[in-house]
């Protein structure tokens, strides 16, 4: 342990400046500099798992049951088929179509619960000015947000990885003989990364409007508002490229502008991990239709969706969603209060 | 005049900037969208209708609407509670349910205001104005006057019932109203958005398979098939937005109210 | 003007007041206890925010919860450091006058007459987000006064406050409380509590420990001796003839300041009486003369430690 304060602490004659600094590099029997973030996810952690924290259970009570869902429709289609009955629009492998369909069913609830562990994990502390108290302990701002980060992504990750894991469970046991057997182990690998997507995505995002509210709420409904915009506006935009594309030039532009969500990220990504399209996983059994009403004409557009994006870009769409909020996040934690006017 | 003074004072700190910029993002979306895809869309191939339609349905209604009632709605308590303030209008001579009342007239005239205004730009976004009287636009607006009263009586009621009425106005607004409405048979009579397209004129039941990948759990869902007259969805509005705001006000006026910390 | 009987409130499973019977009337009553006592709890009940869960509580002869006539005649200056920041001083006291139903004229002279009261007048019309503390409390007393009530609330008021803040504000409390008006302050600074009432609730645990005069109540605990010093220029002699008095229990002298007496009474309006006549037959000169018991500190030290025991 050194006591002396840092060349960079002293005056030019060398003494000691006030701001002794030099507890920050202090390695006695506490904790290692290293592991400091740990204090702050577990504290993250433990208050949102709490019996009262509905607004956390109620979603992954949701998310359970959406598991439990296309598990028993996986269920039943299997058992049809092996009765030699030909299921219409039953194309691709239907394991990773299954565990698809959960991933991006659950999106909704996860950002429910990334809104109530999330939206106040920094805007509560600006609130309350606990960032004065945080930053005064030998707690560097990157421990902390890194703490953060990490507290709330653990708990998504929570709420994603188990109900995939007993998905991907009840396919092993139940589906080994089956055509399970031969892609189990690469079919581990890709559930692992497809179920990680989300709650990547959604604590980086709502950490980062977090960290620029003092307001829980502000930075909840904010978090809200960017994620159902993008994801309408992307659709919107990528139906009307689709209409604009009648020579079918830019399908992997329009797969592209239609993913430019949250979700869409997820999605995009996630097909690709799993190898499914968009048309496979809807399953869609009859003609699809667009009925513009209104005007008491009805026009009858054919079935037209944008196709499964392609990896690398979506991939790198999807680090820059994850980096770039942390970065702003960090920009503006500080000890200090600034108060104009 | 007290409560003049109380509303005007809500309606101020509604348009301050950094609540504002929600409401002015879901204000200017779809006439932004509506301009680009004017521009973008292959010569002839351009209906205004069809364009008017296709974003004022799942946009200004199904998203700013929604979205603006929820975060407005159940501000309208939360916000003081959040904020710590609440206990300076709890220990004034005055009626709990006035207070409630001003500060919910000033968020319904902001939902209503920024939704009509959406709403306008994007007929002027697309229509010529000689042609503004095709969009139809009378009865959208009316529409959403009506839903952000129904709406926000909804989620005056939540934000004065329950601690985190957010994440919860959210499930509902994007769970419920969303998924109900296509669930076969007549569970769509349990939708508010329901009465409010019928009360537009609005009958649009996009596929949802069909928006970029679509939600694959409403895959099976198919188009509900009901015919619920014009008078029925106002009586069935009226009486949500009636019951719930005379709710909200009661249960305002006789519930303790203690500011949390962990408030949202 | 208020009345509690047998008042209770729970939260849950934890109680936050317990049993609670008194009565506070006009004056000044200090509300005192450590932390978790209850005090905050009471107070929010007073000022109709909270019902008890059992008994009774009347303010004015009438129940206070989302009681406006009540509220008319009750002002209340929070703890809470939280205001509507975007908002100036004058913004928000007008509002709180509004909502004391004021309009017009009257809302602005009265807005103005508390601004100036509190000393803000020249401060009041920036923004609540740019105040400093003693500002902000200073804003919060002006909204607590602004419709004269007859009973005023105040938790923590000198929170914050510089010394000529607080005087202004002591000075505003005495005077309310001398035109026959009913002022409650809930606060840990004792010795500035002292300096202002002598009347006190005590209260720990949810719990009422005590209640009246300072010196009453200090009479009142037998367990504890009062201790009075005595500085003198010939501390033996007079700590013999002491011995002699009845109503002393104890004397005794400090080896290292030769010329103090400490003394132990039970009686000591008795000794009080006694004295005087013996240091002037004996001719002793005293230099100085305590009585540390006398004080709120140790009469709460003392309770709370007589209760925890």
């Amino acid at each position: 342990m050194s006591l002396e304060a840092p060349i960079a602490d002293r005056d030019p004659s060398g003494n000691a400046t006030i701001a002794d600094t030099s507890y920050r590099h202090y390695e006695g029997p506490r904790n290692l500099h290293s592991v400091r973030f740990r204090v702050v996810a577990l504290s993250t952690i433990r208050q949102n798992v709490n019996r009262t924290r509905l607004g956390f259970w109620i979603p992954a009570g949701f998310i359970l049951l959406t598991y439990f869902i296309f598990g028993a429709i996986f269920y039943v289609t299997q058992s049809v088929r092996q009765f030699g009955v030909t299921i219409p629009g039953d194309t691709g492998n239907p394991y990773a179509l299954t565990l698809y369909q959960g991933l991006v069913s659950i999106d909704l609830f996860l950002f429910a619960a990334a809104l109530t562990v999330g939206a106040g994990s920094i805007a509560a502390d600006n609130r309350a000015n606990a960032l004065l108290v945080y930053l005064s302990r030998p707690l560097t701002r990157r421990d902390y947000l890194l703490g953060k980060w990490l507290g709330i992504f653990l708990l998504l990750a929570g709420l994603s990885l188990v109900p995939n894991l007993v998905m991907y469970l009840f396919f092993l046991t139940a589906y080994w003989k089956d055509g399970f057997s031969d892609q189990a182990v690469g079919m581990f690998g890709r559930m692992l990364a497809a179920s990680l997507i989300g709650p990547l995505l959604h604590t980086s995002l709502i950490l980062g409007f977090s960290a620029w509210s003092r307001s829980p709420r502000l930075a909840g409904a904010a978090y809200a508002g960017f994620y159902f915009i993008l994801s309408l506006a992307s659709g919107i935009l990528g139906e009307v490229l689709l209409e604009r594309d009648t020579a079918g030039r830019m399908p992997q532009t329009i797969a592209i502008v239609s993913n430019l969500s949250v979700s869409g990220l997820n999605r995009g990504v996630a097909q690709s991990l799993y190898d499914v399209t968009p048309q496979q996983a809807v399953q869609n059994f009859r003609q699809g239709r667009r009925r513009i009403r209104r005007r008491r004409v009805i026009q009858e557009a054919p079935p037209n969706m944008p196709g499964r994006p392609p990896l690398a870009p979506m991939a790198g769409l999807t680090l820059a969603i994850i980096v770039l909020p942390v970065g702003a996040a960090a920009a503006r934690i500080r000890a200090v209060e600034v108060v104009r006017g | 005049m007290s409560d003049l003074l109380l509303l005007a004072n809500a309606l101020r700190d509604t348009f301050r900037p950094r609540r504002l910029i929600i409401a002015l993002i879901l204000l200017l979306l779809p006439p932004v969208l509506a301009v680009g895809w004017r521009l973008l869309s292959p010569r002839g191939a351009f209906v205004p209708g069809d364009v008017y339609d296709s974003l004022v349905s799942p946009f200004v209604f199904s998203v700013s609407l929604t979205i603006l009632s929820v975060v407005y709605g159940t501000g309208v308590v939360s916000q003081e509670i959040e904020g710590k303030t609440i206990v300076y209008l709890l220990t004034r001579p005055f009626p709990r349910w006035r207070i409630l009342l001003a500060k919910f007239t000033a968020a319904f005239l902001t939902v209503g205001t920024v939704t009509t205004v959406s709403v306008l730009l994007v007929g002027l976004a697309l229509y010529e104005p000689s042609r503004l009287a095709e969009a139809g636009m009378e009865a959208d607006i009316v529409a959403l006057w009506m839903g952000a009263l129904t709406y926000g009586g909804v989620f005056l009621l939540l934000g004065t019932a329950l601690p985190r009425p957010l994440t919860y106005g959210l499930m509902f607004v994007f769970g419920w109203e969303t998924v109900v409405p296509k669930l076969p048979g007549e569970f769509a009579r349990v939708s508010i958005m329901t009465y409010l397209k019928v009360i537009s004129a609005r009958e649009i039941t996009e596929n949802p398979a069909q928006s970029g990948g679509g939600n694959p759990l409403l895959a099976f869902a198919q188009a509900p098939n009901l015919e619920i007259p014009v008078p029925d969805a106002w009586r069935i509005l009226i009486a949500v937005a009636v019951v719930t705001l005379i709710a909200a006000h009661v249960l305002f006026s006789v519930r303790e109210y203690i500011p949390r910390d962990d408030s949202e | 003007m208020i009345v509690l009987e047998h008042a209770s409130r729970w939260y849950g499973q934890v109680i936050g007041l317990n049993d609670v019977t008194c009565r506070i009337g006009p004056g000044l009553t200090a509300l005192l206890g450590p932390n978790g006592a209850g005090k905050s709890t009471l107070l929010k009940l007073i000022t109709g925010q909270l019902r008890p869960t059992t008994g009774k509580l009347e303010v004015l002869n009438e129940r206070p919860f989302a009681n406006p006539k009540v509220l008319a005649r009750l002002g209340y200056c929070p703890e809470i450091d939280n205001f509507y920041e975007e908002m100036t001083g004058r913004e928000f006291v007008t509002q709180m006058a509004a909502l004391s139903g004021f309009r017009g004229q009257e809302r602005k002279t009265r807005t103005d007459g508390a601004i100036e009261r509190v000393g803000m007048a020249d401060r009041c019309d920036r923004k609540i987000a740019g105040y400093s503390k003693g500002m902000r409390q200073r804003i919060k007393v002006a909204q607590a006064i602004l419709h004269e009530p007859s009973i005023l609330v105040l938790d923590e008021p000198l929170n914050g406050l510089d010394p000529i803040g607080r005087q202004e504000i002591t000075d505003l409390m005495l005077s309310y409380a001398a035109e026959g008006r009913c002022v409650l302050i809930s606060s840990h600074i004792l010795y500035e509590v002292e300096q202002l009432t002598r009347t006190i609730l005590l209260m720990q645990r949810g719990r009422l420990l005590a209640q009246g005069a300072v010196s009453a109540i200090r009479d009142l605990m037998d367990r504890y001796p009062h201790r009075i010093t005595i500085e003198t220029d010939r501390a033996r002699e007079i700590a013999t003839e002491l011995m002699a008095l009845p109503s002393v229990l104890g004397v005794r002298l400090d080896k290292h300041e030769p010329g103090r007496v400490e003394v132990e009474t039970a009686e000591p309006d008795r000794f009080y009486n006694d004295l005087p006549g013996i240091v002037l037959a004996g001719g002793y000169t005293v230099g100085r003369f305590e009585a540390p018991d006398n004080n709120l500190e140790t009469v709460m030290r003392r309770l709370l430690d007589g209760k925890a025991e």
